[in-house]
This record gives C-alpha cells, structure tokens and sequence, in this order.
C-alpha cells in the first residue's frame, strides 16, 4: 500500500507491485480445476451424447424430422361396356393443422381467416387450432385445389406459427348414383375396397402409392435440401366392364318397379348374362344403395325403425339395414329354385339318356313317393304328357318320374356338372356356394322334391349360369363381369375371356330343352314373357320358402323367378328375375308377376341388342287392344305384357298402377312397332307439339314423329318425300297420336 | 439494516480512496494489447458469427417474414460496434472506472427496477424495450455492476479479507437486492450466474479457506432454500433434467430436441449449414441452444475444438489478470474471465443436460446485442488491464536492465578502479 501511494509523484514512472503471490496462485488452481474439471465434465458428456448414445438419439431425431409423405396412386376407373365411367377417383385435399406448434396468440385471427376460406364456422376451427392435446387435427376434408392453394396461401402469408398443412389425397365418386351399386360395392374411408368389385379388384385398381421420403421442419414445412428420395407412385388400372350401363338401366328399372307392384318383401334380383361367355351384361340386386353414401340407410321404413333405437340394439340394427342394402343378393343370397330348376332336370335326364323328348309321363293329380303325396299347382292333373309339354305346365309329378328314370346317382352327378355345388368363381367378394344335397343323402323323396327345385337352395348367378349351360349347348361357361384391364393412359393391359369350365350336356339335348322353353313362352306358363316378332325360350319358378315359419293361414312366403331366353334360333343372352317373398293380394303365380317382368325387359333389350325381329308371321297393321279393363290385366306390366304380344311398343306416361287411360284408344288401327301410350295416374292425354317433317325423307319423318311422342302411317313409299302431314304442324297433340304422312315417290332418292 | 451497511462501507472507502491518486482516462503510455489474446478473441467472434448465422437463419426466415438476415444481420453490426468499444475501451485506465464503481452500482439498480415496472414480454420483466432504440437487458448490465464493486471491496479491504465480514459477507451483502430484484424479472439463470462470479473473485481475492468454505456451503444451503419455496417449478425443472424425453411436447422439449440436436452430430457432424434440427425443431437454436447446433454440424470434433478456443481465450485472460500491474486490475480482470468462463461451462452444461435447464446464452455465439456489446465492452477492460500489465511489465523490464546496465557499469567502475589501483600502484 505504500508503495502505492508513492506512484502519486508524476515522473519517472514507478512498476507497480504487480499481483499478490496469493491471489495469483488461487487463480491458477482454479483455472486449472475449472478447464481440467469442468470442461472435461462437458466433453465427456459430449462423447457420451454424440458418440455413446449418438446412434439412438440421432435415430429418435430422424424419426421426427423425416416426413415419408405418400404419394398417393390414383384409383383406377371403372368403365361400363360403352365407355361410361361408372367409378372414379378425384384428387382433393385435405387441410390438417398441429396445434402444439401454433401460435396461441394468433389462432384467433387465423381461425376466421380459414373458417371463410374452408366455409367453416370460426368458432370451431378456432376450438381445433386450440387442442394442442394433439399434433393432428382436420379442419377440413376433401376440399379442390383453389381451397386447398388458398389455404396455403394464407398460411404462408400469416405472420405468427401456424402450422396449417394441405395434404393431397382422393375421393371415390359414382356419377351414376346407386346404380349397379351392389356390383360396384365401394371403397372405405382409407380409400381402401370395401365391397364389391371395389373390393375383388382392389390391387388392381388402387396401384401402388409412391413415397417421399422428405426433411421436415416442425411445422411441417419441406426443407429443401437434397436429400429428398421420390419413389413416383404407380396409379391404378381401370377396369371395362361386361356390365352394360343401357341392359343395366332396363333390369333396375324393371326390377324396381316391379318390387314396388308386387310389394316384395325380401328381395330382388335380376341378371342379363351373355349364354355363350358368361358375360354379365347387367346385374340389378335390390334394395340398393349410392356408393357416393354408402352408410346411409336407404330403405324409409329401416331408416325410420333405427331412429327409434339407441345404444347396442342401434348398432347391431345399423350393421344388419347396411349389410342388407350393401349384399349383392345375385351372389350371395340363397332361394329355392323351384321349377326352373326343370329346365336342368330335363337337360339332364336327356343328356343321361333316361328319357328322350318324347318320352310320356302320366299326371294323375297326385304322386306318392315313400311316405310324401306330391301334387301339382292347384292340384292339376295333366295327364299324359311328352317332356315339353311337362316342361310347358310345368308338372312336379312328370318331373318326379323324370328323375326317377335318371336316378340319384346321376342325378347328383348333373347337379354338380351344372355348378351348383361350387362357387360360380364370379369376380365378386362373398359369393356363397349354395346348400344342396349330398349324395348319400339323397334319398327318393329328396330327389323328388329336387327334381323340381325345391330343398336345395343356390345363388341366382348360379341358377341363370346353369340355364346358360342348358341354352348355349351345354357349356358351363365362367360367368364375370370385368371384360379387360386398362393401365392408367387406357392401353390395354389384359383382356379376360374365360373359357368355358365343362361341357354338361350335349348340343343336341341343349337345343331341344331350348325349343321347349320356347314353347313355355308361346303359349304356355309363360307366355306373358312373349314379344312379338321375336323368339323367346323361358321358365318360370315359384318356390315356398318352406324353411320360413308360415303366415297364420298356413301359407308360405314364396319366391317368383323366371328366366328367359333369346333368340330362340341361337341363344345369345338369358335373363333371370328373381322376386323374394311377393306379397301382393292380387297376383300370385309366377305367369302374372316374374314372366312379364322378364317379358317387358326382354322388350327393350331384345331390340337394344340388335336383335332382329321376325316380322313375316305378323300383320303390318295392328288393332290396338283395350288395356284399361279395371281388373289383374290393367296392371301395368300385363298391359306391357299385352302389347309386346301384339308388336305394340308401351311407354308409360306417368309412373306404375293400374292403366287407367291410354292412347290411342283401343280399336284403332295403328302400324306394327307404333308406340301406346298408358297413363295410371290420370286419364288426360299428355300433349306434345307435332314437328314439321314436310319435305323430309319419309324414314327421317317418321323417327321425327316418333320421337315427339306420335304414331305414324306412311302413306306412299317408304322413304320418299313427305309432301303432306294429316295433322297441323305446331299443333298439340295427345302423344300417341296417329298421324299419317304422304309421300311421293320422287327422283332424287340420293339426296 | 442495508443503510447501516453501506454506511460502514462508504466509513472505509474513504481512506483507502484517499490514497488514491485522481485517475486519468486515458493511459499515457499504452502498453502493448497481448496478440495471442485479441487474435484469439476475434478467432471466437468470427466463429461464432458464422455458427449464429448457419443456426438462425431457418428460424429467421419462418418467424420474421422471411428475413433470413433477422439475427445475424444486427449481431454483425454489434460485433463490429462492439469491438471498435473494446479497443476505446482497451486505451482507458481501468482505474478510471474504480471511481464510478458504486454510481454504475446505482444506476444498475435502477435499470433493474424499470425492468418490473416495464411491459412484460410473454411473462418475464427482462428487456427494456424502447422504441428505435436496441432493446436493453439491465441483468447483462448487473453482471458488470457487480464485478467492478467486486474487485473494489476486495481491494479496498485487502487486509481485513481473512474476516467473515469483509471476506465473504460485505460483497455478498451489495448482491442482495440485484438478487431479489433478478428474483421478480424473473431471471434465475442471471442469479445463478452472479452468485458464480462473485464467488469466484471472493475465492482468489484471499478470503479464509475456513469462511470461504463455510460461505459456500451457506450460499449453497440458501440456494436450496430458495428452490424449495419455488418447489413445483423446480420439481418440475429437475424431473424434466432426469427424464429429459419424459414431456417431449412441452415441458422438456427443449432439452430433448437438444439432446438429439447434439447426437445427430456424431464424430465429425453434418458439417457446417447442414443442421437439420435447427429447422425448428430446436427452440431458441440461435440463441441458448446454438451450441448444440455447433454440434450437431462439425460433431463431437468441433465441439471439443470450440471448447478448446474457449478454454485457450479463458487461460489467456486468466494470465492477463494475472500480470496485472495491481491487485485490483487483477481482481477486475478476474470477474470478467470468471463471468465468461461460467456462462460458457453453464450454457454446455445446460445444452448437453448436464444441469437442469435455464436460460443462459454462449458468449460471442448467441445472438443478443445488450450481451455482446457489454462483453465487448468488458473485453476492452480486459485489454486495458492487459495493457497497463504489459506496461508495467515493460516498465520494470527497462528498470532491470537500467539497474543491470548500472550494475555492470558500477563493476566495470570498480574493475577499472582496481586496475588503476593495481597499474597506478
């Protein structure tokens, strides 16, 4: 301290004492103890981190940085036979934010800025943005590309956290709504098939996502670098179908009006297959749904029963309405065949040799067999008759000594020839394969109760399959609905044209029991199904569902079902109805209620087709009959059914019932081909305007005229020139007016 | 009770103040500025520079509009700043300083209540903002407040150090109200660290082993203490420092994502620019935590090399205090190597887990203007300690070699004597 003092004297500078050997020494200990001790400590716990746990640790980092985003496939398509899309997939986006990493300061005004560019309401985006108990939450769904740019936009423009991301992905759509829709099925919420051919044809049509495996920032942000691995994604092929959207139109249509007319409790069912490929041109299985909404309950009265209910009974009632509306009922639910199932018996005792045509079998009214009496419908007896005319009444008791002849045996031998204990192999989920006898069980009353399809059960693909068989010269053919495979830039990938599986019975034995059919629709049991002009084989069934508890009179539920065949000459397609559990009061044989039906389909299929009418037996002109009589044949399916007999085409002009007016009347004088008009709601004609067609060419005249909903007698040659219309153009007509056009033959033919 | 302190206090002062000659500003004779030390700190400052900027740029850009530059493009200016003070600084006598010791006491205190009365920012009382002006952290201020009160009372009271009072309890006493005042921003990192500082002048200043020991374990048991009455966040704090991964989404994030931050490294790191973590997933990547980013892009090796510059600054201005010319420069010099040693071992500590989590930055690395330019500031006291030690050095240096050259000339007087004594006899 002195010295220090002395240093007050300005010059010459005195050193000073520098520093106390204490101080100096304890500041060397400690240094060394800080940088010896201390940093150790630090890179010790560096080599511990970095080195030791640096393979977990770094494993952990990686699992939260790396973003390996999907890129989804595009799911393929799904086309009917012409080309219309049936099935497609959508790229949309989906908005979904991380709340933990947003800004709690700025989630409010965030909130509002999303709400109205998503369409939401703020306070529930802001309630989402404000879970931060989770690091994903959906703000929106399936949103299109201008929403989903927007959103982005705001996001990245937004000044506080807000991790707000836009994910792309896909939505299923059905443009045609619930058509085909058990055949289609649909997919699930991941996109995945659920059911139908969604479902069997899933792999093909879902391809294969790619993958980027990406750095990420917290907030979901892509770091660029470039480390960024991209596996493209391979989209999904398409699928063209057998299935034709125009057949199939024809077969819902029917099949829905007809459930409606005949109030059909359980189910229904309708199937157009090409005979020769097993190609399925339409497939109708109701009640329905739209794939669009799959988890809806269509049917009013389900719908409404499961409002009432809750909790568990609410469940399982939900599972069973959905199940029920999803089934395709063409595959996977069992009938009773009943008397179509003759067709195979005959096919087979004929093929076997037991019987030929023209064997005879005697119809007492009643047949014993062991301890059961067996009877006929109405307990008819038919007396002697040939295997056509048993096929054409449609005899228990011939068809009993038929598969007598035949026996258990070989019998049981048909029965698996033509398919039905096997799975058809359709390309469709859950097809069952029926529930019939085995051999051993086959005793006498069994066979005769089998002979005409009663006690086993098959799928109604099944039976029409093996009417196929019967029809097309006793090939088993594959039946399918999936005709090729396109990739996704529509080349052509495989085409599927399975062969046929077996040859069941001869071509011979095929051709007679086809002109046997014919003959149930000529005339016989079936002759609702006839159409003029046209050569149509079928038959029909009706079953007692004896495996269900009879009503309180001791009735049982029956089943219609009827299967048709044309043309005749050379079968192509074959259609099968099939109505589960018919409760009309009204109508109860198969002849008033399935063979119409078939009948009015085969109608407008027949021509759909191409197939040619024979018009060479029929009168060019046609009176047209009284439809409205007030009684069974007023109904509008057997007015249907009427006309087509008499080459009258039908439109209904406003909807099914009773046929209360039509137009034109009956009596008149109309050509074949011209259209009646019926009307069940009211008896005022519908008018239209009449079109000018003087001066056109008769053929484009009459299509004109036709078109606008009028009849037409062409006066003069077919095709020449009109030169006068019998009625007024512009005037206001009742549709189904008769209006004759004058031609002259004139010289420039080729204009 | 603190009114009769500081009484005895200012008793005291005086006379050793008296013998105090009136210090000028500037040195006459500068000595020279260590090379090694400043080439070393500008070696650190361009380290960290560049780590600040490869650690602060994605955090920039996502949360200030896109500006990348948002951290480092003022933490350069500062720098620069910065060091332009540190040689003004470096060029005036740090007994000038001695003089303002217990104004800049004052006036620190005074900062440090603003803070309380100021605004919050998201719930701490930490920064004087005020607008067009750099936003001001009054503890950074504190830290130098108390070393330079520091290095004057254990001067001043040189000869008493060995009581329990002048030793231990006067400079403890002055931290008190910064304490509690630190207490209510909060700002427990601050705390931590003042307590370190003082501790460590207190230690070399030549406090009794016996009362310095016991000093410890006093303000040890105080420490514990004053947890314990903050018991749920401290418990929570302490569970999160033994399961860091036990809250990954909230309470321990940042030490989890520091821990993976550091691992990603490995040996020789992702290399410079390369961190993935510090896309967001680090918090405060440029800030407490940018140490780990260092890891993370140059690796275990990397890392050992920056604590290795460190240590080598932390040495070198050890040495400086060590020569310099008194006791108080010494003392000086040693709070602010104390404080920047301790804020580099707390921050590694607290980023590699190795104490429980708070907030306290890495000098010249994290990014915050008030601490840069006050370290910059205190490294130009360093320097002036450097200097006057150099030219006090220099200056018995000459001495010795005036003396040698008097002695020699004094022998060769005598030699030359007794050859005349001999010759002439």
């Amino acid at each position: 301290m002195a010295s220090t003092s002395r240093t007050i004297s300005p010059a010459p500078p005195k050193p000073q004492p520098g520093v106390p050997r204490l101080l100096s020494r304890r500041t060397a200990i400690l240094l060394g103890l800080f940088v010896v001790l201390g940093f150790g400590l630090l890179v010790g716990r560096l080599y511990w981190l970095q080195i030791t746990m640096g393979d977990e640790y770094q494993a952990r980092a990686a699992a939260q940085q790396t973003m390996d985003a999907t890129l989804p496939a595009l799911r393929g398509n799904i086309y009917d036979a012409t080309g219309n899309v049936l099935a497609r997939s959508v790229t949309v986006w989906d908005i979904t934010a991380d709340p933990t990493v947003c800004d709690p300061e700025g989630i409010a005004e965030a909130s509002e800025g999303l709400a109205e560019i998503l369409g939401l309401d703020a306070d529930e985006v802001y309630q989402k943005l404000s879970d931060t108990s989770t690091r994903y939450k959906v703000l929106a769904k399936s949103v299109d590309k201008p929403t989903a740019d927007a959103v982005k936009a705001f996001v990245s423009d937004f000044d506080k956290d807000l991790a707000v991301i836009t994910t792309q992905t896909s939505v299923r759509q059905y443009p045609c709504g619930a058509f085909l829709a058990s055949v289609l099925g649909f997919c699930n919420a991941d996109g995945d098939g659920f059911y139908g051919l969604e479902k069997y044809y899933d792999e093909t049509l879902a391809g294969v996502d790619g993958r980027t495996v990406t750095v990420r920032n917290r907030w979901g942000y892509e770091v660029d670098n470039d480390q960024a691995t991209t596996y493209p994604a391979e989209d999904g092929k398409s699928l063209v179908l057998t299935v034709d959207i125009n057949i199939q139109s024809i077969l819902e249509r029917y099949l829905s009006e007809a459930i409606d007319t005949y109030n059909v409790q359980e189910r229904g069912v309708a199937i157009a297959m090409d005979v020769n490929t097993g190609a399925v041109l339409g497939m109708a299985s109701k009640p329905d749904f739209d794939p669009n909404d799959p988890y809806n309950i269509y049917d009013e009265d389900l719908a409404a029963t499961l409002d009432g209910l809750d909790g568990e009974a609410f469940t399982t009632a939900q599972g069973a309405a959905r199940e029920r509306q999803w089934k395709n009922k063409a595959i996977t639910e069992l009938y009773e065949p009943g008397s179509v199932f003759k067709l195979v018996t005959a096919a087979a005792a004929l093929d076997a040799g037991a019987v030929v045509p023209v064997s005879s079998f005697n119809c007492p009214g009643s047949y014993t067999v062991a301890d059961r009496t067996y009877t006929c419908f109405n307990h008819k007896a038919h007396g002697m008759q040939t295997v056509g005319q048993a096929v054409n009444n449609s005899c228990n008791i011939a068809f009993i000594q038929i598969a007598q002849r035949l026996g258990s045996e070989e019998f049981y031998e048909y029965y698996n020839g033509f398919g039905f204990r096997e799975k058809t192999g359709i390309d469709l989920p859950g097809e069952e394969s029926g529930i019939s006898h085995s051999l051993s069980s086959l005793g006498p009353v069994q066979l005769a109760s089998s002979s005409f399809g009663q006690t086993h059960k098959v799928t109604p693909i099944q039976m029409i399959t093996a009417v196929s068989a019967v029809v097309n010269g006793g090939y088993l053919v594959q039946p399918h609905l999936v005709s090729s495979i396109l990739d996704s830039n529509g080349n052509l990938v495989e085409e599927i044209d399975p062969e046929p599986k077996r040859q069941v019975v001869s071509e011979a034995v095929s051709s007679q029991v086809v002109s046997m059919m014919e003959g149930v629709v000529d005339g016989g049991s079936g002759r609702n199904a006839y159409v003029a002009g046209y050569r149509i084989g079928g038959k029909s069934g009706t079953s007692e569902k004896l495996d269900v508890d009879a009503n309180e009179d001791g009735s049982y539920n029956v089943s219609y079902s009827f299967v048709g065949v044309m043309p005749v000459d050379d079968p192509q397609i074959a259609v099968l109805v099939m109505l589960d559990d018919v409760r009309s009061d009204t109508f109860e044989t198969s002849g008033t209620i399935s063979a119409p039906l078939v009948g009015n389909m085969l109608s407008e299929i027949g021509p759909y087709m191409g197939f040619e009418k024979d018009i060479s037996n029929l009168s060019g002109t046609v009176t047209v009959p009284n439809l409205v009589l007030g009684n069974l044949s007023s109904e509008w399916i057997l007015a249907q059914s009427t006309l087509n007999s008499k080459g009258l085409d039908h439109e209904l002009v406003d909807g099914i019932g009773q046929v209360i007016h039509q137009s034109p009347a009956a009596g008149t004088k109309v050509p074949l081909g011209s259209t009646v008009y019926l009307y069940t709601q009211g008896t005022e004609d519908t008018t239209a305007a009449v079109p000018d067609v003087v001066g056109r060419r008769g053929e484009f005249a009459s299509q004109m005229l036709k078109a606008a909903g009028f009849n037409v007698v062409v006066s003069g040659p077919e095709n020449g020139l009109v030169t006068a219309q019998s009625i007024e153009k512009d005037s206001q007509q009742p549709l189904g007016t008769l209006i004759t056009i004058t031609t002259t033959d004139s010289s420039g033919g080729e204009e | 009770m603190a009114a009769t302190a500081q009484k005895r206090g200012a008793r005291s002062a005086p006379r050793n103040r008296a013998r105090l000659r009136r210090p000028r500003f500037f040195y006459r004779h500068p000595g020279q500025v260590s090379p090694y030390l400043a080439v070393t700190l500008l070696m650190l400052m361009v380290f960290g520079l560049i780590m600040l900027f490869s650690a602060s740029y994605v955090t920039a850009y996502y949360k200030h509009d896109g500006n990348s530059f948002y951290y480092i493009g003022p933490q350069f200016l500062y720098a620069l700043a910065g060091l332009g003070v540190a040689w003004f600084v470096s060029m005036v006598d740090y007994h000038w300083l001695r003089q303002w010791t217990w104004a800049f006491y004052g006036v620190t205190l005074a900062l440090l209540v603003l803070v309380l009365i100021l605004p919050d920012l998201n719930g701490y009382h930490r920064w004087i903002r005020l607008p067009g002006l750099p936003n001001v952290q009054p503890s950074e201020i504190a830290k130098f407040a108390v070393i330079l009160y520091g290095a004057h009372l254990l001067d001043a009271h040189r000869r008493r150090l060995q009581t329990l009072w002048y030793g231990i309890l006067l400079p403890m006493f002055f931290l008190l109200p910064i304490l509690v005042l630190l207490k209510f921003e909060p700002h427990y990192s601050a705390m931590v660290l003042m307590v370190c500082i003082l501790m460590t002048m207190i230690a070399v200043g030549g406090a009794s082993l016996r009362w310095l020991f016991l000093g410890a374990g006093g303000v040890g048991a105080v420490g514990v203490v004053f947890f314990l009455v903050q018991k749920g966040y401290v418990e929570e704090r302490l569970a999160g420092w033994l399961d860091p991964f036990s809250d990954i989404l909230n309470s321990t994030m940042q030490t989890a994502q520091s821990l993976y931050t550091i691992a990603s490294g490995g040996l020789f790191g992702v290399g410079i620019g390369n961190s993935v973590q510090k896309n967001l997933w680090l918090p405060e990547a440029q800030n407490d935590f940018i140490f780990a980013v260092l890891c993370e892009e140059l690796g275990f090796v990397g890392a050992c090399l920056c604590i290795g510059l460190f240590a080598a600054f932390i040495i070198q201005c050890a040495w400086v205090s060590m020569h310099a010319p008194d006791r108080y420069g010494a003392l000086l010099g040693i709070g602010i190597t104390a404080q920047i040693a301790w804020q580099v071992f707390l921050n590694i500590a607290v980023v590699t887990n190795t104490i429980p989590n708070t907030g306290i930055s890495l000098p010249f690395f994290s990014s915050g203007g008030t601490s840069l330019t006050m370290l910059l500031a205190q490294m130009g006291v360093l320097f002036s300690i450097c200097r006057a030690g150099n030219a006090n050095q220099a200056l018995q240096r000459q001495l010795e070699k005036e003396r040698q050259a008097a002695d020699r000339a004094r022998k060769e007087q005598e030699q030359k004597a007794r050859r005349q004594d001999f010759f002439g006899a």
